[in-house]
């Protein structure tokens, strides 16, 4: 179950990570800027500039993200199996779309050039802190 | 059980004040009462009923290629009439590509921007005006933090953008995005009507000013037309008559061997033949300049030759009234203006002066040399004009000429021909009179060009 | 690796903020935040973090000690990826519990210049969790700062900044 308060750690005010494993299994972990829902079962990660987590996907295709809400510092972490990379369709233009709109109003095309969107099935979503005061 | 129980009661609440709000909108969009006041009530709703503080709304400019801030709620600047390009922003780029946008941390993305294209400082502490682009400012919160944006299409075709945005960390829910999306697709089809009644009304309204445009050339037309018959009709017909006159007069002191009054009917002939002459010279150049036919050609001409060869025209009137003329131009007094045009108006501004004049008066022809000009000045001690012909001396309706102190008539042309003359030149006419006193004729040329 | 003196400085600085990760069995990883990293003894990275982020990181890495450090200057976004192996970990010290203490200030006040008031729940809650500090050996930096053709190993021969 996906709630709001999760929903709201996707955007990406504290940018969040992602890890994924080599085929000599030496963990990768680097930053990324949103994670866009999808449904209850999928979400997309923007792909603007890791080459080593795609390779390591390619090779295992189990990874993780975690997140921290802007509000409250809760924090989960979401394993998920790679299902596929999209470089079009509804939710690439979406994404897209608004990426060249900050592109736009910061002359910087090449910096928020989106080159594909993962696709990833959750395995299961792990709160790691919860932040609201009791 | 209890948390359960409140948490329905909110979510209810929430789809209450949805509701509200949707019939509020629809409400106001069916009010008789102006676009913009409409879309203005609106965003005030949406701020009270739902805590949207900062929205625009823009439109499409011709030829969609710009959006136009039309109505804003909670800047401080209105930004109404700033211009967007498509593709710009994000609201520029809403209207290229006709899909919503929902962005939440944009400092942080001023701040990827930043570091990504290698510039090197501490930036966390910058505002966005330092990011923007300066020269074309996007309109909006100068410190934006989350923003949605829905472009509103009715019948396939773009009508309008709303923009929301918010400074604060209260991003945009996915709740919020569908609600308003619905919103936003029930308002587009009403501002479409709006708009096209708004159209039609302003096309009524430029339709009703194009036929008073008309109707106004109409009568002028109608004037012009007036004026050329009454010339024909009157004006012309009496030298005409004048000369059937004298050439029964020729005949009659011919049988009865008066051979003396025979130069004085000459006299008569020769003044009704250059009146005919000016009469027509007139008629025909006032036809042509109503119809754009006349090129001036301006060079430098000798203006005292131009009033020695007009003095000669008149020589026996001049000569009938006893006239005294009192030229003092100089030698050498050269302006650049169209020949023919300037015979014109030296031959219409003398022929009055003489007209006007007393037998036993005086026409008295000076200058005055500025930098780039010369005035010549022709003054007459006749008549004079009397303020109210003075009112009307150079508009061609309901005019009637006024009889010479020998009976002398004219068409009344000759004042309008004198001042498009001039002004075809580059110059001016100034008269001055007073009835019983004299009129006194000022035309200002330019000087000889080197 | 020695690790060169940009680093450690860049670790050392309030704004930046730091994540770890392992394998565990399941072929994912075990990843969370930290709570204050840095550099010992020149080729060492001593993290602080909380089990209870990441309850199976610690004994993962006893099973497997390939051990990643990620780091992220909130400033200027440059990232950098430690790679190396976990040798050793211990209960907080006092002066690591000050060092933790004085870091999480840091990011109270880095995260309110970002606009967000998070100090009563970073001093207070999350303040209280139980800390241990790990202990790696740094073995590869790689470049993670978002600009084209980032990815690469940090050569220490021909290292520049």
């Amino acid at each position: 179950m996906i709630s709001s308060e999760l929903l709201g750690a996707f955007q990406g005010i504290f940018p969040g990570v992602i890890t994924t494993v080599s085929k000599e299994n030496i963990p990768n972990l680097s930053y990324i800027s949103q994670v866009h829902y999808i449904d209850n079962e999928h979400l997309a990660i923007s792909w603007q500039f890791f080459n080593k987590t795609y390779k390591n996907i390619q090779d295992n295709p189990n990874f993780s993200v975690v997140v921290t809400s802007p509000t409250t510092f809760s924090m989960w972490k979401i394993d998920m199996n790679f299902i596929e990379s999209l470089t079009e369709g509804d939710l690439f233009d979406e994404i897209e779309m608004a990426l060249e709109a900050i592109a736009s109003m910061y002359k910087a095309e090449d910096i928020f050039k989106l080159q594909a969107i993962m696709i990833g099935k959750i395995v299961s979503i792990e709160q790691q802190f919860d932040g609201y005061e009791n | 059980m209890d948390t359960k129980i409140d948490n329905i009661k909110t979510l209810l609440d929430k789809e209450f004040i949805k509701n509200q709000i949707a019939r509020q909108v629809s409400l106001e969009i069916g009010k008789n009462i102006p676009l913009k006041e409409k879309l203005s009530t609106i965003l005030e709703i949406l701020e009270s009923s739902y805590g949207l503080k900062h929205t625009m709304l823009l439109f499409p400019n011709q030829d969609h290629t710009k959006m136009i801030v039309f109505a804003s709620h909670g800047f401080a600047d209105s930004s109404i009439g700033v211009e967007v390009p498509y593709g710009q922003g994000i609201v520029g780029m809403v209207a290229k590509k006709r899909k919503k946008i929902r962005l939440s941390g944009m400092r942080y993305y001023q701040q990827y921007a930043h570091t990504a294209s290698h510039k090197s400082g501490s930036v966390l502490s910058k505002t966005s005006d330092e990011y923007n682009n300066t020269e074309n400012p996007l309109p909006g919160l100068p410190n934006v933090e989350a923003q949605l944006a829905f472009p509103l299409i009715a019948n396939d075709e773009l009508i309008a953008v709303l923009s929301i945005e918010s400074a604060d960390k209260n991003y945009f829910s996915l709740d919020d995005e569908h609600f308003l999306h619905s919103l936003t697709q029930q308002m587009a089809l009403s501002i479409q009507n709006a708009l096209i009644i708004n159209s039609l009304e302003d096309k009524v309204k430029e339709r009703t000013r194009e036929i008073e445009m008309k109707n106004t050339e109409l009568e002028k037309l109608n004037a012009t037309k007036d004026r050329f018959f009454s010339i024909i009709g009157h004006d012309l017909k009496s030298p005409i008559s004048s000369l059937k006159v004298a050439t029964d007069l020729i005949q009659h002191y011919y049988r009865r061997g008066e051979i003396e009054k025979l130069s004085e009917v000459g006299l008569k002939i020769n003044t009704s033949v250059n009146n005919v002459n000016q009469l027509l010279d007139n008629l025909v150049n006032w036809a042509m300049c109503q119809r754009d036919m006349l090129k001036c050609e301006p060079k430098n001409i000798d203006l005292k030759e131009i009033i020695n060869r007009v003095e000669n025209i008149y020589r026996e009137s001049i000569t009938a009234k006893e006239i005294r003329i009192d030229n003092q131009l100089p030698e050498n007094c050269f302006i650049f203006a169209d020949m023919n045009m300037t015979m014109t108006v030296i031959r219409n501004v003398m022929s009055n002066a003489i007209k006007f004049s007393n037998t036993n008066g005086s026409i008295s022809i000076s200058s005055n040399f500025t930098d780039s000009d010369i005035e010549i000045i022709i003054a007459d001690q006749g008549v004079g004009i009397s303020a109210e012909k003075m009112e009307v001396i150079f508009d061609l309706k309901d005019k009637k000429s006024t009889l010479g102190t020998n009976r002398e008539k004219g068409t009344g042309l000759g004042m309008i021909l004198i001042k498009d003359f001039m002004e075809l030149n580059n110059g001016t006419v100034i008269l001055e009179s007073k009835p019983d006193f004299g009129t006194t004729v000022t035309l200002c040329f330019k000087s000889e060009t080197i | 690796m020695i690790v060169p003196e940009y680093y450690i400085n860049l670790i050392k600085k309030r704004d930046t903020f730091g994540y770890l990760a392992c394998l565990n069995n399941n072929q994912f990883c075990n990843v969370c935040r930290s709570s204050g990293i840095y550099v010992i003894d020149q080729e060492f990275l001593k993290t602080i973090y909380m089990p209870s982020l990441s309850p199976d990181l610690l004994k993962n890495l006893q099973i497997n000690p390939q051990m990643t450090v990620t780091i992220l200057s909130n400033y200027t976004f440059e990232c950098y990826q430690f790679k190396g192996k976990y040798c050793s970990h211990e209960n907080i010290s006092d002066e690591d519990e000050r060092f933790k203490d004085k870091y999480l200030q840091g990011m109270v006040s880095v995260i309110g210049e970002l606009g967000f008031n998070l100090d009563k729940v970073l001093t207070g809650k999350y303040s209280k969790l139980v800390a241990v500090t790990l202990i790696m050996r740094v073995e590869e930096i790689y470049e993670q700062t978002p600009k084209r053709g980032t990815g690469n190993k940090i050569n220490l021969l021909n290292h520049v900044i």
